[in-house]
């Protein structure tokens, strides 16, 4: 008897499987899935501040004020309709959309709008990005916003303690989404899970699993155009690897960051995948400590800029995936100026090396550390490093000691001004240079990023780019800031990643642009 | 001598092994908790700064920390964590601030899954080919048994993952490369054993979706922990069966039916439940290999995940938790060796 039934559950089994033993399941219209090797830690705009969270997830179901449309670098409306802004540049009136409601069916107004923007500030002690919109560490405050003012269901007054240029592009930001009362309490983060805001996604019944998926329902309510599949699926992996044999397998439709370039490489030769590219806004830069021998003497580091090889990196590491980088300002923004190769070449200069530190009487040989981490920006990194340390010592002027460390580690040692030379990379928070100027070469963003640079002329400078509306001398300034770097090297721009996604026939409406966003309501299946 | 006193007669030695085996587990337990406790503060980097971007300025660092109740001398911490297991309180998690034991209760189900499938894999193949093998000992397939004995169980888990990937994912197109289920085929939450809840609500494309891909990672793990269960259940049954007292059982005219069940059989057992047992116990831990290789959403996978965050809380409670789990297994393997071996509890 006990034999029989044990018997019937396998045999049930087998035809289970048998029936199933086509290879992954069919792909269903009406459904996507996509995987990433991105990692959630919040869901809340209020309090997370990373990649997948804002760019993937918040951005197809939350919406602020305003946002950057695909292939536009500045900021056009979204829940507001129409805004002015006043004289003397610090009073923002926005006319908000009407007949908007959020996906749990309450209504979106200016007061909800005001506290959503309210709650970022209060959350600040999450590490939030609530820096782009206040200022967090001194009270009363010398900058960002003032005061914000519902004057009625669908006017919001927001006065800025000083003028920002900038004020629009980091109001875009997903950190300043709406968010309804329910559900986001105003002073502590929302329940893990909750996903509640005004965009073409909404969260699906049950639809997160932490570390394994998020599914997104199409928003039937939304106020514009409404998203062309019916779910979507994010399904996260561990692994480049797990991820690539999921796309070529076909058990999921689209695979977007990350994967490694060799195996991006491999998949353009697959018959049933797309490899879509798109520009990048993220750069790779090395980074001195200029307070930290031998790096204190503007000569070794310029010594540096004239010995690398760009081109050997991309050629070497990226397989074509990335493009040399010339300046701290990406190209696609119209202020880029490639002043590394104004003032350096763009290839290694023995005789400008030797020039360098014969100038500095600098010894034969300069030994240092150069650090990287091989748990953050994928697993390219050590070979980066070597390719750099190779260059260098070809000169027969470096003895370079590579050395490395956890990103948790890392992070806090160059913050501490611990390493000399560090691998870093910038993720942009608003498409503005400024975002790629100020935090490298302020006073206080440069202390943070560990490369301890400060120059009055050049704090003088960012201010008045971001007082001024002038789109001209912004322009002139930025040019200006770029040639300073150039000339000071506190960062060495190495490269610009392109972005990637490699999506299965069949699947259409994968664009990427540089903002870093992936659009999930373009995307359809077309047999 | 009458039956029942006789058994009750036995009662008293058990009992008191049975006390003594709970009460050693006690400090090995905080042995443990200590040395996890101890091993993450000295591991670089924190919660803090490896959670969140580089915007936070120190200030409001500070602040996360107080609230997580990083900033308190490590003597307040560490009586806080251990006094909190043993009310069974294993904190929240940093990152996504929920209790660690629904983190836990979450993802076990997947864990135990794919540990009973690979048991089962591990058992098959272990008896099977053992049996095998004892019966033609010294002969050419005893020899190549073993000799694949041997390598399965040096092979690394996640290299053999990664070959059956490609053959079975990559070239021959059978069966999935990872996850637990096709997507959109989750059966309804009963149990969270897909293979159970699919089977009592009765559907067949959660079942099928399911079995495919439990099969890999399944496979992978059964058969490398397989290899150690073929040497062992060879060598028990060829000494099983030279035994004097299975010889003596024969001379007193028993039926060799009645040896191979109630002598060889019982006697073969206890080393291979006690084996059994303790890889049970290491295969919940050591899934975290297969379940990275295969994208399973199990306890091993989260481990991996908080401990990237430096989650003190998330992963000092699902250490604690696999080892308890490791203690309460063992403990219950000498019990059950003791019931079948009154041996054991006399000693």
């Amino acid at each position: 008897m006990r034999r029989s039934r044990a018997t019937g559950i396998a045999l049930a089994l087998v035809l289970a499987l048998a029936a199933c033993s086509r290879g992954p399941a069919p792909a269903r219209s009406g459904r996507i899935v996509i995987g990433t090797t991105e990692s959630v830690t919040s869901l809340d705009p209020g309090v997370c501040y990373e990649y997948f969270c804002a760019s993937m997830l918040l951005a197809n179901t939350h919406e602020g004020l305003v946002r950057v449309e695909p292939g536009a670098t500045a900021p056009s409306g979204a829940l507001a309709e129409s805004w002015t802004i006043s004289d003397d540049g610090r009073t923002y009136t926005f006319t908000l959309r009407k007949g908007v409601v959020f996906h749990d069916g309450s209504p979106f107004t200016a007061a909800t709008m005001k506290r959503s923007l309210e709650r970022v500030k209060t959350l600040s002690s999450t590490g939030n990005a609530a820096f782009l919109l206040f200022d967090t560490t001194n009270d009363p405050p010398k900058s960002g916003i003032a005061s914000i003012d519902a004057t009625d269901e669908h006017t919001l007054v927001i006065v800025l303690v000083e003028r920002d240029s900038t004020f629009l592009s980091k109001l875009a930001f997903q950190v300043a989404s709406a968010t309804p009362e329910e559900g986001y309490p105003s002073d502590q983060q929302a329940r893990a899970g909750t996903v509640v805001g005004t965009g073409p996604f909404e969260l699906a019944p049950s639809g997160y699993r932490e570390g394994e998926y998020v599914d997104l329902d199409r928003y039937e309510g939304y106020w514009g155009q409404k998203a062309k599949s019916e779910r979507v699926r994010i399904r996260f992996f561990k692994s480049p690897s797990a991820l690539r044999l999921a796309v070529e397998s076909g058990e999921i439709d689209i695979a977007f960051r990350s994967l490694n370039p060799d195996e991006i490489g491999s998949l353009r030769k697959a018959s049933a995948l797309d490899v879509v590219e798109g520009s990048g806004a993220v750069i790779r830069f090395l980074s001195f400590n200029v307070t930290k021998k031998p790096f204190d003497d503007v000569r070794v580091r310029r010594a540096i800029a004239s010995a690398l090889d760009r081109g050997e990196i991309v050629r070497k590491v990226f397989d074509g995936v990335a493009e040399p980088l010339y300046s701290m300002v990406p190209a696609g923004f119209e202020a880029h100026r490639d002043v590394f190769k104004e003032r350096y070449g763009n290839g290694p200069d023995p005789g400008k090396v030797s020039s360098e530190l014969g100038a500095a009487r600098a010894p034969e040989q300069i030994p240092f550390d150069l650090w990287y981490t091989p748990t953050h920006y994928g697993d390219t990194e050590s070979q980066v490093a070597e390719v750099i340390k190779d260059r260098l010592e070809s000169t027969g002027r470096f003895k370079v000691t590579l050395r490395s460390s956890e990103w948790a580690d890392y992070k806090t040692s160059f913050a501490r001004g611990d390493f000399g030379a560090f691998l870093l990379g910038w993720f942009p928070d608003y498409l503005d240079p400024d975002d790629y100027l100020d935090p490298f070469v302020g006073t206080s963003g440069a202390r943070a990023l560990g490369s301890y640079y400060s120059d009055a002329r050049v704090d003088e400078l960012l201010v008045e780019e971001r007082h001024t509306t002038d789109a001209a001398r912004r322009a002139e300034i930025f040019v200006e800031l770029q040639r300073q770097i150039a000339e000071d090297v506190p960062q060495l721009p190495l490269w610009q990643a392109k972005q990637v996604a490699v999506v299965r026939d069949g699947v259409v409406g994968v664009s990427l642009d540089p903002t870093q966003i992936l659009h999930l309501a373009p995307i359809e299946r077309r047999r | 001598m009458s039956r029942r006193s006789s058994s009750s007669a036995h009662r008293g030695p058990f009992v008191a092994y049975l006390a003594s085996r709970i009460v050693l587990a006690f400090p090995l337990l905080l042995l443990l908790l200590t040395m996890v406790f101890l091993l993450l503060r000295v591991v670089p980097g924190d919660p803090v700064s490896a959670t969140r971007g580089p915007g936070p300025s120190a200030q409001t660092a500070e602040q996360v920390r107080r609230t997580a109740g990083l900033d308190r001398p490590l003597a307040a911490q560490y009586v806080d964590y251990v006094s909190g297991v043993f009310r069974g309180d294993l904190g929240r998690t940093i990152v996504s601030n929920k209790p660690v034991s629904s983190v836990i209760a979450e993802r076990l189900p997947a864990t135990v899954e794919l540990t009973l499938a690979a048991m089962l894999v591990a058992l098959a193949l272990g008896l099977g080919l053992g049996t095998f093998a004892a019966r033609r000992k010294d002969h050419p397939p005893d020899a190549a048994i073993r000799l694949g004995a041997i390598v399965l169980y040096a092979a690394p888990v996640f290299w053999l993952g990664l070959m059956l990937q490609l053959l079975f994912s990559v070239k021959l197109h059978w069966l999935p490369s990872g996850g637990r289920i096709g997507a959109f085929d989750e059966p309804t939450r009963v149990t969270g054993l897909y293979v159970v809840d699919s089977v009592v609500t009765g559907n067949l494309r959660s079942l099928g979706s399911t079995a495919v891909h439990l099969a890999l990672p399944a496979l992978t793990l059964g058969v490398a922990i397989g290899g150690v269960f073929v040497r062992l259940v060879r060598s028990n049954v060829i000494r099983s069966s030279r035994a004097g007292f299975v010889e003596a059982a024969r001379a007193r005219g028993i039926s060799e039916r009645t040896i191979a069940l109630r002598h060889s059989l019982r006697n073969a057992l206890i080393p291979i439940i006690t084996v059994v047992g303790l890889w049970f116990a290491l295969l919940l831990g050591g899934a975290i290999l297969t379940e990275t290789t295969f994208t399973w959403p199990g306890v091993g996978d989260a481990l991996l995940f908080y401990l990237r965050n430096r989650d003190y809380p998330a992963v000092q409670g699902i250490v604690t938790f696999f080892g308890v789990l490791v203690i309460a297994v063992s403990l219950s393997i000498d019990v059950i060796a003791a019931l079948i071996d009154p041996r054991i509890r006399h000693r």
